[in-house]
């Protein structure tokens, strides 16, 4: 058998197919029979699998449950095998895929705190880079301050759920019951990003702070003049000044390579 | 002497000093000088990633030696190496300016998904091109000659054309790479294949040690049948060390290191079994020494 066939036959078996007749017919090895040796190379990834994404999702496996979390994660493994070899980027559309779990469907929190959780691995695993802050901001000419375009900061996310998710990841911390203090069915905003000072933070955001930060997102470098018009179009009243501030308090954005200071007369 | 018998040297490393595999829950401590190993290694796939961590491998880097141990690379895929994943090992390799690089005689590859293992490869002639190419592929963008360890087999295949010596000493032959030697996965291969380890790893390319790993392992009862895995989760069983004696003189001044990996403990722990590694090092030393006077 040729070597790129057998390893077809060998993926097929982790990703949850029988072995092929043909790759067991292979197999060499004394008096353990051939399925179960190669099982040894499938039960080792999906555990260790099952336990990065344990890692990654701490509080979903306390709303599940330690007995629920490893068949739905078996499920999600079998569907979705890693393909970058950093174990810890493995997770990235979990929280999708408990959306698409029917036994969930009750619990629709649990895939916005998967989203949440996952925000803040995100946040903690990105390239340190200094935010573009209200002291440089404050020092431009308006002419300098038209040219800039932003992007939020390396491991910023932006979160909309129907549940008060930090509140929920909050109480479930360890040495916490999971008791809410406070009703959760509440639609939420959230920022997540890591500080200057590598704590991992989420703040809420108000509509237009959502639509100003959002519209960088989307865009993936944008000018001032835009984003603000998306923040006023999400909320007519706001103020554009306070809608700017708030992130560059926060330390969300960057500038882009390309609009550097080199206008800036200070 | 060959070449990769120099690969460590002016590196730093001693022969008489066991190094430690460094793990994410022990960075912080050895960075901070809390802990003080003898040598590192770090598995490159852990540190690819350049969040807050990254400061703390540069200053372990700048107190101590690091070796770069791949473990995602796939040596072993029909499809060649994946360019994107190496340009990230080469950017790392760059960034520490490791004393050692080493990977795998493994696969983890195939159809876009990586696998979390290292799946075996049969030993024939067309697996020893496809695996020589990808070798040459990675010295060529590292710009160095690496190390190749060999692995940990729980089962053998009907197919195969050579031994594992004989495999390992034909990449080092054809590629001018090294033998990263894991005197763990000797015993668990021959445990499991129902061979004799002596013979097994006499048939290595012994001049061509780079760097020797020793671990422990686990021993699982499947329908009646022991296996033994290779979970690096315990301290280094005596089969390992009673080879460590053996090939010592045939593996000239290449470094030891400890890997620890499932039921980690404190990094104490870890010292302690290096510490301990270090006298059966003397121990074995000390009477080659008497024998040859």
């Amino acid at each position: 058998m040729r070597l790129a066939e057998f390893q077809g036959h060998f993926a097929a078996m982790l990703r949850g197919a029988p072995a092929d007749p043909a790759l067991l017919a292979l197999v060499r090895g004394g008096s353990v029979p051939a399925g179960n040796r190669l099982s040894i190379h499938r039960n080792h990834v999906r555990t260790t699998l099952t336990e990065a994404l344990a890692l990654h999702f701490p509080v979903v496996v306390r709303l599940v449950g330690a007995s629920a979390f490893p068949v739905l994660a078996r499920r999600f493994i079998d569907a979705h095998p890693p393909t970058d070899p950093r174990l810890a980027l493995y997770g990235a559309t979990f929280p999708d895929f408990l959306l698409t779990v029917a036994e969930l469907a009750a619990l629709p929190m649990v895939a916005e705190v998967a989203a949440l959780e996952w925000a803040r691995h995100r946040a903690a695993l990105s390239p340190v880079m200094p935010p573009f802050d209200a002291a440089s901001f404050a020092a431009m000419t308006p002419e300098t301050v038209a040219a800039l375009r932003f992007r939020l900061l390396p491991g910023v996310s932006l979160l909309r759920a129907a549940h008060a998710v930090d509140h929920i990841w909050a109480v479930n911390q360890p040495g916490r019951d999971g008791t809410p203090s406070r009703h959760v069915a509440v639609e939420t905003r959230l920022v997540v990003w890591r500080d200057g000072g590598g704590a991992i933070r989420a703040a809420d955001l108000d509509p237009a702070g959502l639509a100003f930060l959002g519209a960088i997102d989307a865009a993936g470098a944008l000018g001032l003049e835009p984003a603000l018009a998306a923040a006023l179009a999400a909320t007519p009243e706001a103020d554009p000044g306070h809608v700017l501030a708030r992130p560059l308090g926060l330390g969300l954005l960057c500038l882009t390579d390309d609009t550097t200071l080199s206008g800036d007369p200070t | 002497m060959t070449g990769a018998r120099t690969l460590a040297r002016g590196s730093g490393l001693r022969p008489d000093r066991t190094g430690i595999g460094l793990r994410a829950p022990h960075l912080a401590e050895v960075a901070d000088g809390g802990a003080v190993p003898a040598w590192v290694e770090i598995h490159a796939e852990n540190h690819m990633l350049s969040g807050p961590g990254a400061g703390q491998l540069d200053t372990v880097r700048r107190d101590r030696p690091v070796s770069v141990h791949g473990v995602g690379l796939s040596l072993g895929s029909a499809g060649g190496i994946d360019e994107a994943h190496l340009a990230r090992l080469a950017a790392l390799v760059a960034r520490i300016e490791p004393v050692l690089v080493s990977e795998h005689l493994a696969w983890s590859v195939e159809g876009g998904h990586c696998w979390n293992d290292l799946l075996p490869v049969p030993r024939t002639r067309e697996a020893l091109d496809v695996v020589a190419a990808n070798i040459q592929r990675v010295q060529e963008r590292l710009r160095r000659p690496i190390l190749i360890e060999n692995p940990s087999s729980y089962m053998g295949f009907a197919h195969e054309e050579m031994g594992e010596g004989e495999m390992l000493a034909e990449l080092v032959r054809r590629t001018g790479c090294g033998l990263l030697l894991d005197l763990n996965n000797v015993v668990v291969s021959a445990g499991n294949l129902g061979l004799d380890p002596v013979t097994e790893v006499m048939a290595m390319p012994l001049a061509s040690v780079g760097e020797i790993h020793l671990a422990g392992h686990a021993r699982v009862e499947v329908e009646g049948a022991v296996i033994l895995i290779d979970d690096h989760g315990d301290r280094v069983g005596p089969a390992a060390l009673d080879l460590l004696d053996l090939v010592r003189p045939w593996c000239g001044d290449a470094p030891v290191l400890l890997e620890w990996d499932s039921n980690l403990p404190e990094v104490d722990v870890l010292l302690d079994e290096a510490a301990r590694i270090d006298r059966r090092l003397a121990a074995s030393t000390g009477e080659a020494r008497h024998a040859a006077g």
